[in-house]
């Protein structure tokens, strides 16, 4: 069970108050892609062994989405970032 | 008796005499003594019967290593404790316990006359041997489960209760001997707040021995504790086994608070055990180690026990194990028990089978000390009566040799000695490898995550010294202080492993599951290496000890079969729990109806009032449906359709989700999250939606109301709600954070009371005068601001049955009074309450779907037959627009929704129910979604998905329920009722 | 007359008092969502009319008896005032947040408003929340997070109770794990 550091209430939280909301980041393709293209968009995952990038949910707090970088294999936290921060970044 | 003369610091209250049931016989033992040393002190040898061979069993250890002595507490009544292990098993005034093993009983087990056939019972027995005919296995297992196991299952409701805690500390210490003492006080000392944990009901951990040597021990432990008990900083939790040790420090520990109570003195309004989950910064593992028996032939013979426990017995509970003891091992500590038990008065025999050690002083008061040597073999009856030595000699290449002329020593306790295992299991359970000493002959914690340490005989200390200096520094790094680092440990002089030759003879590894060392021999034979595929071959340390005694000398017996190095075969993986967990415990509070959270609507007390039946729909209790007098289901539903059909009804719909939905983007949020258009919706006027996700498959559907140009309000499916929020949410805060819209859930905050049939409008008439109800002014799919009885209310002309339908809603603190002046007003219209049940009937009659009933995450729209909500030329896709044009979800001979009508109108399908396109085809080309006899049309009706059902209307296919019948239908549109909509503006 | 009930109506607070720990339901307030980001342009003067001033995270600010706005994300906040001003001020807020980003929604009918106080509220605590409330919950504070199984909002805005928000639909639910976890200290 994981603490996660929400960035939203600036507190460490219990992974009880949250809710894995599956892989960052996905590009969603336009809708002139090709059906394989739009497949795999939609079913298929990238599923590393060690660094992850995943979104999370303040399920039970404010939730708020935002994405945490994770190691999978020890569950260390890498970081806790906001979608925004990204963008500022790009 | 075997009870000694008072000993300097013994444990027992000698003033408190506890009469116990052992077995049917009465006993006598004293308080704080365990069930194990009131029966050692009773002379009780023989306390179980082994699992595969019915063999004799006595007890071998003092704590929760121990694999023999599993004991059935208060049996048959509401407090029945299976396979609790008498070393821990604080005796009580009138406590009632048996053995857990001994078919029938442990003084004649039939197992034990199977013995001229045991040696054919070696690891995979009953794999090779009950392996063919397949057919049969269900015959051998029903007689091999009766011969399998330990205790009987409770056969009563548990009379007690259970429940979690949540903790919080800086520091936890796991462990209260020296280390952990020393530990908790440094921290707390250092301003840390301190939980420490120890499973015994009182601190000290080993040191009760210690003190027993040496009298300084004992005032360090006074000094101490006392220290700690009046220390504001510290909680102390006896009694209290920390079993798991998760990510980010999160320690899980099942706290004992009253199973050491008289059963009939126990506190009601307190929970037998607690489940502490526990969250520390930092985490101090002062867990200790276990002795690990030596291995030798009949080594499971009542009277061998770990030589240490010898010593705790005597020191804290003043038993004696033997008269004439035998103490033997391969290191140090063996000496120090001879000295404890010539103390006792005994003079005992010591076996080592090194040269070197100075033991003149034992010599000098004429103990044997036989050095060189170790012991091959026990012996005796029903317990030990001699062991047999042999001279051993050892070298670099070939490890131990043992000679084979052995002599023999007449003995009544066999102490024995092969070593020390730290306690790793917690450090492991987070992924941590342990790693060998060749220097302790031991597998030691890697300590390797972060805010985590060990200090004590867990890391190989052999005196309470060391560990109580090494507690002291880590208590203080866990503070976050600067300490000066501790010497190395003091290790205990050990030699290698004595694995024995392995022949016929039974050598036992782990006596709770009779593995012996020549069945591991069998498992490398047959080509097992891992030691993971060992263990589960000859199951090694499956048990409910999980083999804390005899893991580690059995990968020391594989190392050994496989010429490999102890640290080249390694450990199994150590799991959750460290010992046995009550399921009482894991469970808490939440049994029975508040396992799961029960949400009721503001009617809640007139539905029970009214006599309602419920049915649990997502987490809510729904009127199922309303019975009258002696009705059963189908009357009651028949009933209420009728009365909908023909008169009035009215039904509780709050527990539809809701969902506010405001800003300049409302409109645009609804355009790409339901397939249809929301560009016209004109305020004043709802809209049903259809929700896809990106796979284009149905999700959810409702209806929405236009409040304003920037103000919507949805309602999803009612076991939909938090989902479809969530999926909003997800989608406005990743992939359209630009869009200006809040969305809020409202669900709880409007209770919906629906009231429904030709007769509503003029029931509306009566309550409602500020709104036009009429049809040409208030038409279907419109809603209204409006007064009812008094209560600002939402009005809705929306419909789920094909009647004339007005949903009010009121605020929540109003819904039961509105929801009774309904039902008073609608007297004289005979209005009639209706359920879930009814609904369902009403909806099918009219071929409304139910999103997870009648679509199952594989059915698009347009396999609903639903094209007409399918809105393409939106300026932004809506989601799932791209999937609709997928080769697999656009081609031919998907299974599409339609309806049925079987040949014989009485018979009703069951859901679920598979179909086929011929009397003798195997080949399914659906399957029935919705099923019901419906009153109103006087025959069943059902839904379906059938493979390319819209263009098989009129075909006459099958249904094949389990019970083997062949059921013929016709392939139907869906609408059963009304086709012509004639209906839904009722009575003019 | 239409009657009012509060979520836990006709429940038996006295059976839950007892030695050390006391419940009871608030039943004169409303509640109302105000979603809206601070730095919403025009916002600040909006809300310097309506009398609110918006806490940082996991802050409260004003008071029950007149408005008590409490922070639940950053751009959601829980105003919780007397029913009697309830209607006037959602009037009131929707006319001077008017073409402004921001939705002022009535949620008066959404939750039960409990009050729990004495020496061992914080064990009871302890036994339904994984937030460390005794450690971390001080005056002034809002938190939302899970009580048992149901999500809530809880609060302390004084020395001497704590407030627990719950939706109505789990009110029953809360009514029964306080019920539970308080029954050893009656």
């Amino acid at each position: 069970m994981f603490l996660i550091h929400c960035p939203y209430c600036g507190e460490l939280r219990d992974e009880q108050e949250y809710r894995y909301a599956g892989e960052a980041f996905i590009q969603r393709p336009s809708l002139d892609c090709t059906d394989e293209q739009w497949g795999d968009y939609v079913f298929n995952r990238t599923n590393p062994k060690g660094k992850t990038v995943e979104q999370w949910a303040h399920a039970a707090g404010c939730r708020k989405l935002f994405v945490v970088e994770r190691n999978n294999v020890t569950n260390e936290i890498y970081a806790v970032r906001t979608f925004e921060s990204y963008k500022e970044q790009a | 008796m075997k009870r000694l003369y008072k000993q300097a610091n013994e444990r027992i209250d000698r003033s408190k005499e506890i009469h116990f049931s052992w077995q049917g016989a009465h006993y006598t033992g004293y308080a704080g003594d365990t069930l194990a040393s009131a029966l050692l002190a009773n002379g009780v040898k023989l306390v179980g019967r082994s699992f595969k061979y019915g063999r004799q069993r006595g007890i071998m250890a003092a704590g929760v290593e121990e694999p023999n002595a599993l004991v059935i507490l208060e049996p048959e009544t509401g407090y029945h404790v299976p396979n609790a292990r008498a070393t821990e098993v604080e005796i009580y005034p009138d406590l009632v316990a048996k053995a857990a093993s001994g078919i029938p009983s442990i003084n004649e087990d039939l197992r034990a006359w199977l013995k001229p056939f045991h040696r054919f019972m070696a690891a995979g027995f009953y794999y090779k041997t009950f392996m063919s005919p397949a057919l049969l296995w269900p015959k051998y297992e029903e007689q091999l489960r009766k011969l399998a196991g330990f205790a009987t299952a409770p056969n009563k409701p548990d009379a007690e209760t259970y429940d979690h805690y949540n903790q919080h500390t800086d520091v936890a210490v796991i462990g209260g001997g020296a280390a952990g003492l020393a530990a908790a006080l440094a921290a707390a000392n250092a301003g840390s707040k301190v939980l420490l944990l120890d499973e015994r009901a009182q601190l000290g951990g080993e040191l009760v021995v210690d003190a027993g040597r040496d009298p300084a021990a004992q005032a360090w432990f006074n000094q101490t504790y006392a220290a700690l008990e009046a220390h504001a900083n510290v909680k102390i939790l006896v009694r209290t086994t920390a079993y798991a040790l998760h990510d980010y420090n999160l320690v899980l520990a099942l706290e004992r608070r009253q199973d050491h109570v008289t059963i009939g003195a126990r506190n009601p309004h307190q929970s037998r055990q607690r489940l502490h989950r526990i969250r520390a910064n930092k985490v101090v593992l002062a867990t200790g180690s276990h002795e690990r028996p030596l291995m030798f032939a009949n080594n499971d013979l009542p009277g061998v026990m770990l030589a240490s426990a010898v010593s705790r017995y005597q020191y804290e509970y003043s038993v004696l194990c033997g008269s004439k003891p035998l103490v033997v091992g391969n290191n140090d500590s063996i000496y120090e028990v001879a000295r404890d038990l010539v103390k006792a008065g005994t003079r005992p025999t010591v076996v080592d089978c090194r040269m070197g050690y100075d033991a003149s002083d034992l010599t000098k008061l004429g103990v044997l000390v036989k050095q060189g040597y170790t012991i091959v073999k026990a012996e005796g009856r029903t317990s030990v009566e001699r062991a047999l030595i042999a001279k051993t000699a050892y070298s670099d290449s070939h490890g131990w040799v043992v000679g084979d002329a052995p002599e023999t020593i007449a003995c009544d306790l066999i102490a024995c000695s092969g070593g020390f295992s730290p306690l790793v299991h917690l450090d492991c359970h987070t992924g941590s490898k342990p790693w060998f000493s060749k220097d302790y002959q031991a597998f030691m914690p890697a300590c390797d995550k972060p805010h985590r340490y060990v200090a004590g005989s867990v890391n190989g200390h052999s005196d309470w010294q060391g560990a109580a200096a090494e507690g002291e520094y880590v208590g203080l790094l866990a503070a976050g202080q600067a300490a000066n680092p501790v010497n190395a440990p003091k290790l205990l002089n050990v030699a290698d492993f004595i694995c024995p030759d392995v022949g016929r003879d039974k050598v036992f590894l782990d006596m709770q599951n009779d593995v012996k060392a020549s069945d591991i021999e069998l498992a490398i034979l047959e080509n097992y290496r891992s030691i993971e595929h060992i263990k589960r071959y000859t199951a090694l340390g499956f048990g409910t000890d999980q083999g804390k005694t005899g893991n580690v000398n059995g990968i020391a017996v594989a190392a050994k079969v496989m010429n490999l190095p102890i640290e080249a075969v390694g450990t199994t993986t150590f799991r959750p729990m460290y010992t046995p967990v009550t399921m009482g415990v894991l469970a808490g509070s939440e049994i029975g109806l508040h396992s799961d959270p029960q949400r009721f609507t503001p009617m809640q007390a007139s539905h029970r009032a009214k006599g309602a039946e419920f049915e649990v729909v997502g987490q809510w209790m729904r009127p199922w449906y309303f019975p009258q007098g002696s009705e059963d289901m189908h009357q009651a539903v028949a009933r209420e359709c009728l009365a909908v059909r023909n008169n009035l009804g009215m039904m509780d719909a709050s527990t539809l989700g809701k969902i506010d939905i405001q800003g300049p983007d409302a409109r645009e949020l609804l355009a790409r999250v339901y397939t249809n258009a929301w560009a016209k919706l004109a305020p004043g006027k709802c809209r049903y939606g259809l929700m896809c996700d990106e796979t284009g498959m149905i999700i959810d559907d409702g209806v929405t109301a236009c409040i304003s140009d920037t103000h919507f309000l949805m309602t999803t499916t009612t076991g939909g709600a938090a989902r479809i929020y969530n999926h909003l949410e997800t989608w406005l805060q990743t992939e359209w954070p630009d869009l200006k819209v809040y969305i809020t859930s409202v669900t709880d905050h409007w209770s919906t009371t629906a009231v429904v049939g030709p007769k509503a409008r003029r029931l509306m008439e009566k309550l409602c005068k500020d709104v036009d109800c009429s049809a040409a002014n208030f038409p279907f799919m419109d809603w209204r601001e409006g007064t009812v009885c008094g209560v600002p209310a939402r009005i809705m002309r929306i419909s789920f049955s094909g009647e004339l339908s007005y949903e009010i809603n009121v605020q929540a603190n109003y819904g039961r009074f509105i929801w009774e002046s309904v039902m008073e007003a609608g007297k004289e219209f005979n209005i009639t309450p209706y359920g879930t049940e009814s609904m369902h009937v009403l909806r099918a009659e009219k071929g409304y779907v139910i999103v997870g009933q009648d679509t199952d995450g594989s059915i698009t729209p347009y396999d609903a037959n639903m094209a007409w909500a399918v809105s393409l030329n939106k300026p932004y896709p809506f989601l799932g627009q791209r999937a609709l044009t997928r080769s697999d979800t656009a081609r031919p001979g998907r299974k599409q929704l339609v309806g049925l009508l079987t040949d014989d109108p009485h018979k009703v399908l069951n859901e679920g129910c598979q179909l086929v396109a011929e009397i003798g085809s195997k080949a399914m080309i659906g399957h029935v979604t919705s099923s019901y006899f419906s009153p109103v049309l006087g025959r069943s009706i059902a839904m379906a998905v059938v493979k390319g059902g819209l263009d098989l209307m009129g075909t006459k296919i099958y249904a094949k329920p389990l019970s083997y019948e062949v059921i013929p239908l016709t392939i139907v549109d869906s609408v059963f009722y009304d086709q012509g909509k004639e209906k839904i503006d009722g009575e003019i | 007359m239409a009657k009012f009930e509060t979520a836990l109506e006709g429940h038996d607070f006295n059976a839950l008092a007892g030695n050390g720990f006391q419940v009871s339901e608030e039943r004169n307030y409303g509640y109302v969502v105000l979603r809206i980001r601070p730095n919403t342009a025009g916002a600040a003067e909006a809300l310097t009319q309506l009398g609110i001033q918006l806490p940082n995270a996991l802050g409260i600010t004003g008071a029950l008896d007149t408005k008590l706005v409490k922070w639940l994300s950053p751009d959601e906040y829980l105003i919780t005032l007397p029913l009697s001003q309830k209607d006037a001020f959602i009037k009131d807020a929707k006319a001077a947040l008017h073409g402004i980003f921001a939705a002022v929604v009535d949620n008066s009918g959404g939750y039960s408003l409990l009050k729990l106080s004495g020496e061992h509220v914080y064990e009871v605590l302890a036994k339904n929340c994984v937030y460390d409330c005794s450690k971390f919950l001080s005056e002034g504070k809002v938190i939302s997070t899970l009580f048992s199984k149901a999500a809530a909002v809880i609060y302390r805005i004084d020395a001497n109770n704590v407030y627990l928000m719950v939706r109505w639909s789990f009110a029953d639910y809360v009514f029964q794990a306080l019920a539970i976890s308080s029954r050893e200290f009656r």
